[in-house]
């Protein structure tokens, strides 16, 4: 009887697996997912090295106590649970049990204490993230092999043991303890607990991940991760239509002007969204800058920029539509801390108004057209908006004067330099205010200049923004915090400090025969990496291994769209240049000189 | 081989240019090159509207295509394609013939000293001529723009700074034959000062090389500016043809004509100046076209 | 003839030392202050203390003088330093990246010389004919043309509107022939960068197919009926050739000049892109270390052009 039964369930399994996958209901597993990414670091350990981009894998390698989630609320990732004592003082963590290394040794909290006091050594050489808050612990216990308790001499926010950009990814103690970490070869093959294991990989072009069947949480959908690298977007996006590869990175992306042919594209898909990075352009409150450019002090003048830029158009017809504006000191994603009040409170796009304040400050067109002149320094990351910002400016009657640095140049003389953003009036660049607004915290508490490590390299005070920010920072109730946040940004954004745009976006494209491939927020914060990607072409039941060397020939090849209008227009260009070399050479260059 | 002392007559110039005229390639590169020049003497006379002002507020400006009111396009804000080629060529005649002019002088001035003098200075400037041409200069040029600053001036004194030692070893080379000629004697037992037979008694018949070099020298220095733009380390406030060709690589696929008219005419300048480097050439030195 | 040889060789690391001189002091002319770029790099502000320790292990406290010895003795061992923002030792960095620039260069010399000799002798056969003017107007207009250009228009004819080969990058994932797979990725960026400067060899080799075709001993084989062929590919092309050898080596900047702007199009992993990405972070050590090399690949290109012209003019060795 039991064999009967068996044998029924075996072909009912049978004969109704091909109609599971209808639609996508059921996750069905194997496959190989080729992404194309852009790095150009061989370099697999997140504490040494870590960027936007490498976010990307290492989370699939490895995890950490906490993360993130879409909606920035904390989860537990390598943690089950935990307790918030003595004010925020200290911070107890239950971890999950049965968790491996990817070597098969066991994961402990001797790990995590290792992992820990490794920073704290660590930071005091190389920076690190982590670093301000890992100085200030003062002891790490483990009363057992699953339980965590960091004692701090300060009150910290949960917010800060998720915050890391990968230091907060806990490496094996047994493979680092007691190497020098920056020459040790797990540099390059790493270990760790995620839910896929590091195969290979080729320099800085092929990173080969295989799923780890082990993994605590159940393995992956997929069998194989193989990421591909490109320097440029658009030769990844060529080769995501010729089915070189299945999907594009966030940190890859595809180039705006295709993003709405491919939004209509049969096979491929394409998203964009926004985080909690702020693009903004930025007002200097420094003395010498105020001197320099007196008309920085007045708030009808930035009020009047902020009307002149038209968000909006930029948005639909610059960004196509992939991210959202925002105002304030914080990204508006940060819902359960942002007022309501600001989404009234953001600037329309008003040219005549914008005229009007700045001819009532005193600033009239002169005879040459502009007011007044001012420098605008843009980080290389935004060059896309610094034409555009621009145009917008010298419509109203401001003569800028453009500069555009390239990322961490950008980063290493303004943002990080002692004297800021020096005498130079105008800047447009990111504003990292983080998953978390006691972040932003760093961006406008009049303390936090870059020399004591804040980010505040506009030098804007506002004592009672101060008084807010301190508050906060020490307030463990959520809904207390909330409030004092919501109290801080309506405050900040009163006065105008900045011209805040955009939600800083990125970009992800895929084939549609993978699901659940858009990670949706930023790769770092996301845990667990590619684990919930499946393939539409798999199969419903797990295989007991995964096939080591497998041909990468299970895409079906996408067929190309041609470019647009190129015969025609493209051939008649070509035909004139032939026809102009033919003209040339026929053309004799002249009879020699008789002998 | 002896030098004759050439002077330079009405005639001579005469026949240079009939020479030159017989080279059909030649004359047109000319005609390329005068209308590159007047361009960019007369680019807001030939297009009177604004080529850095956005069209984004108004709808259906972006990316047309080659039509009877843009002849070549628009870009993804609006602008003009054909109006932003003419600056652009402003922008790249502006950077090449100064830079060829900043490299003449540099290169004439030590050439001639050099090849003149001699000896430990001769020496000196030699070293720094070889040293020159084994650094790959366009890496160095790269670097500098990319530490120093990229506003136009300083990318055009940059190049003008990696192409002086051709020039000079041209020069120095003419100089070493001049310099034990008659009238040189001559000169100097008449009493003339070093600094009057350099420029005045051999210098105007030494200069030739440096002249054909010149077109030759515009040509490559057009190349270097538009590479650097096209990296991305051109002048943000110019329109270049570089920086063009940057832009428009997203694009590409979309609207071909954003790549190909700043890089057709890329080609046409350089080809233009080469063509007359190439003509002078030929016209100077009939002997050695043979057959 | 050994004078000759032994003088160029010692000439060469004199050369090299000097560049290496000129390349230090360039860089720590440049406005900004190092240990500040490299924390920027990291991407968050750091407090002064630590930018203190940072420049204290970056050596950057001694006065310039000390820290130019340093760094000569150093590069003297072969250690180029460490690269705080790829994490690695530099010359492990540029060695792995090295052999792709100098495949990318070699092939693409071999593809600019033998077109260009080839070209440059159907071209002199008939002098000032059509066929002639074709040559040298087309490889005239083909070396006008920006290289990066070209490089876009080949990417979206051949590999991607034909399908003929691949869109960039080095390597497949799994080829079945590992050297054809790199040979095929090879094709598309060293004809394009060998085309650019085969104009040059063209010219060269007719030139001198005239000139030495003028010469009397010339005219006698032909008149003594000697085999046309034998002719031009025995006597007049191996004299012929003697200066484009020459002029290859000095060449050697052009290619890797070259090699910065076609790496960066068809994301070729080698040093000239390497060079790109390390000025824009800001990445002294390394910047300085592929100058270095750089300047030593040229240095030594130069040397062997002139050896093998030494070699292979009699007209010298008896200097």
């Amino acid at each position: 009887m039991k064999n009967q039964l068996v044998i029924i369930g075996l072909a009912a399994l049978v004969l109704l697996a091909p109609f599971s996958h209808v639609n996508g209901l059921e996750p069905l597993y194997g496959g190989t997912l080729r992404v194309g990414f852009a790095t150009s670091k061989e370099m697999f350990n997140p504490t040494l090295h870590y960027s936007g981009v490498s976010g990307l894998f290492h989370r699939d390698i490895f995890n950490g106590l906490l993360s993130w989630t879409i909606d920035y609320d904390i989860e537990g990732d390598l943690a089950k649970s935990w307790e918030i004592r003595d004010g925020g003082k200290t911070f107890a963590f239950q971890l999950f049990q049965g968790v491996k290394w990817h070597d098969g040794k066991p994961f402990t909290s001797a790990d995590v204490k290792w992992h820990y006091e490794m920073l704290k050594e660590l930071g005091k050489t190389t920076p690190t993230p982590l670093g301000p808050y890992v100085k200030d612990i003062e002891s790490i216990e483990v009363p057992d092999e699953y339980t965590v308790i960091f004692k701090c001499r300060n009150v910290h926010q949960l917010s800060d043991w998720v915050g890391g950009y990968g230091d907060n990814l806990i490496l094996p103690k047994h493979l680092f303890e007691g190497t020098d970490m920056r020459t040790s070869p797990y540099n390059l093959k790493p270990i760790g607990t995620g839910p896929f294991k590091y195969v290979s990989h080729q320099g800085t072009e092929y990173l080969r991940l295989q799923a780890n069947l082990e993994y605590f949480r159940g393995r992956p959908y997929l069998d194989e991760v193989v990421y591909r690298f490109y320097a440029k977007t658009e030769t990844g996006l060529i080769a995501l239509e010729a089915g070189e590869i299945d999907a594009i990175s966030q940190t890859l992306g595809i180039p705006f002007p295709e993003i709405p042919r491919i939004k209509q594209h049969e096979k491929i898909t394409v998203e964009g969204f926004g985080y909690d990075t702020v693009i903004r352009v930025y007002f200097n409150f420094r003395e010498e800058a105020q001197k320099k450019n007196p008309w920085l002090a007045d708030i009808n003048v930035r009020k009047a920029i902020a009307h002149a830029i038209d968000k909006n158009t930029i948005l639909e017809k610059v960004l196509y539509g992939i991210t959202t504006t925002t105002w304030g000191p914080f990204s508006n994603r940060l819902k359960w801390a942002y007022p309501s009040e600001l989404y009234e409170m953001e600037p329309k796009y008003d040219l005549k108004l914008a005229e009007k304040l700045l001819d009532d400050a005193g600033y009239p067109r002169k005879a040459d057209g502009f007011r007044f002149k001012a420098k605008l320094t843009v980080i290389g990351s935004q060059a896309v908006l610094a034409p555009v910002v621009k145009d917008y400016l010298v419509k109203v009657g401001i003569d800028v004067d453009l500069e555009v640095l390239e990322h961490t140049t950008w980063l290493a003389t303004y943002f990080n330099a002692p004297d800021g953003l020096k005498d130079i009036p105008l800047a447009l660049a990111i504003g990292g205010t983080g998953p978390d607004p006691s972040k932003s915290g760093t961006l406008y508490h009049s303390k936090m200049v870059p020399a004591v490590g804040g980010e505040n390299c506009q030098f804007y005070n506002n004592p009672e923004a101060d008084k807010l920010y301190d508050a906060a920072s020490s307030e463990m109730d959520k809904t207390k915090r909330a409030d004092l946040y919501k109290k801080v940004a309506v405050i900040v954004a009163k006065d105008y400090p900045c011209v805040w745009l955009f939600n800083n976006y990125k970009i992800e494209a895929w084939n549609k025969d993978f699901m659940n491939f858009p990670r949706r927020m930023y790769a770092f914060w996301k845990k667990e990496g590619q684990k919930d990607v499946w393939w539409t072409k798999g199969k419903p039941l797990a295989t007991t291994t995964v096939p080591t060397t497998r041909p990468v020939t299970t895409t079906s090849a996408v067929t190309p769209t041609p470019p647009a209008a190129m015969p025609i227009e493209l051939i008649a260009a070509i035909a004139v240049l032939v026809v102009a070399a033919a003209g040339i050479a026929l053309w004799k260059r002249g009879k020699p000189p008789k002998t | 081989m002896i030098k004759l002392k050439i002077g330079t007559s009405k005639r001579a110039l005469l026949d240079f240019w009939r020479r030159y005229r017989k080279n059909r390639a030649a004359v047109v590169g000319f005609l390329g090159v005068a209308l590159a020049l007047f361009i960019a003497v007369c680019a807001h006379v030939v297009y009177p509207y604004d080529p850095f002002g956005m069209r984004l507020q108004e709808a259906g400006q972006s990316y047309v295509t080659p039509s009877s009111e843009h002849v070549m396009g628009t870009d993804q804000f609006g602008r003009d394609v054909f109006g932003r080629t003419l600056y652009g060529i402003r922008t790249s005649l502006f950077v090449g013939v100064s830079a060829a002019l900043i490299s003449a002088l540099l290169g004439i001035t030590l050439g001639a000293i050099a090849g003149y003098k001699g000896g430990v200075t001769d020496e000196i400037i030699m070293r720094a001529v070889d040293a020159n041409l084994t650094i790959p200069t366009f890496f160095l040029a790269l670097v500098i723009v990319a530490m120093f600053g990229s506003s136009i001036s300083f990318v055009a004194l940059v190049i003008g700074f990696t192409m002086w030692p051709s020039t000079s070893r041209l020069i120095r080379a003419e100089f070493l034959l001049f310099k034990e000629q008659t009238f040189v004697e001559s000169a100097r037992a008449v009493g003339c000062g070093d600094a009057h037979i350099i420029f005045r008694e051999i210098l105007p018949n030494a200069i030739f090389p440096a002249v054909v070099n010149l077109s030759l020298q515009i040509a490559m220095a057009i190349l270097d500016e538009v590479s650097l733009s096209f990296l991305g380390l051109g002048d943000p406030n110019q329109i270049s043809l570089g920086m063009m060709l940057n832009e428009a690589m997203p694009s590409f696929r979309r609207a071909w004509w954003l790549g190909v008219f700043p890089g057709l005419v890329i080609s046409a300048l350089v080809i233009s100046f080469n063509l007359v480097g190439d003509g002078i050439n030929d016209a100077l030195n009939p002997h050695l076209k043979e057959r | 003839m050994r004078r000759y040889v032994l003088k160029r060789l010692l000439q060469a690391p004199a050369l090299i030392l000097l560049v290496a001189i000129i390349n230090f002091t360039l860089i720590h002319i440049a406005p900004g202050d190092p240990a500040v770029y490299l924390a920027g790099s990291l991407g968050q502000a750091r407090p002064i203390e630590f930018l203190e320790n940072l420049r204290e292990s970056m050596g950057l406290n001694r006065p310039l003088h000390e820290q130019l010895w340093i760094y000569l003795s150093r590069v003297f061992q072969g250690d180029f330093g460490y690269s705080y923002t790829h994490q690695r030792p530099v010359s492990v960095l540029i060695l792995g990246r090295l052999a792709s620039t100098v495949i990318l260069m070699g092939v693409s010399l071999l593809i600019s010389v033998v077109l260009g000799v080839l070209l440059g002798v159907a071209a002199s056969k008939k002098p000032y004919s059509k066929v002639d003017n074709i040559i040298t107007s087309t490889s005239l207009i083909v070396y006008s043309m920006p290289s990066f250009w070209v490089g876009i228009v080949f990417i979206l004819i051949f590999a991607y509107q034909l399908g003929l080969f691949p869109v960039g990058g080095m390597r497949s994932m799994d080829p079945a022939n590992p050297t054809l797979d790199i040979l095929w990725h090879l094709i598309l960026p060293a004809t394009v960068l060998g085309l650019g400067r085969l104009a040059l060899y063209m010219r060269l080799t007719r030139a001198n197919m005239l000139e030495v075709l003028r010469q009397d001993y010339v005219t006698t084989a032909w008149a003594k009926g000697c085999d046309e062929t034998k002719v031009y590919y025995g006597h007049a092309l191996r004299n012929a050739l003697l200066p484009v050898v020459t002029v290859v080596g000095f060449q050697f900047r052009f290619l890797l000049t070259g090699s910065v702007l076609v790496e960066t199009v068809f994301s070729w992993p080698g040093i000239g892109h390497l060079l790109f990405v390390s000025v824009l972070e800001r990445d002294y050590n390394l910047i300085m270390a592929i100058f270095f090399f750089g300047s030593a690949m040229v240095v030594i290109g130069n040397l062997l052009a002139d050896l093998a012209y030494a070699l292979l003019d009699p007209r010298i060795r008896y200097r």
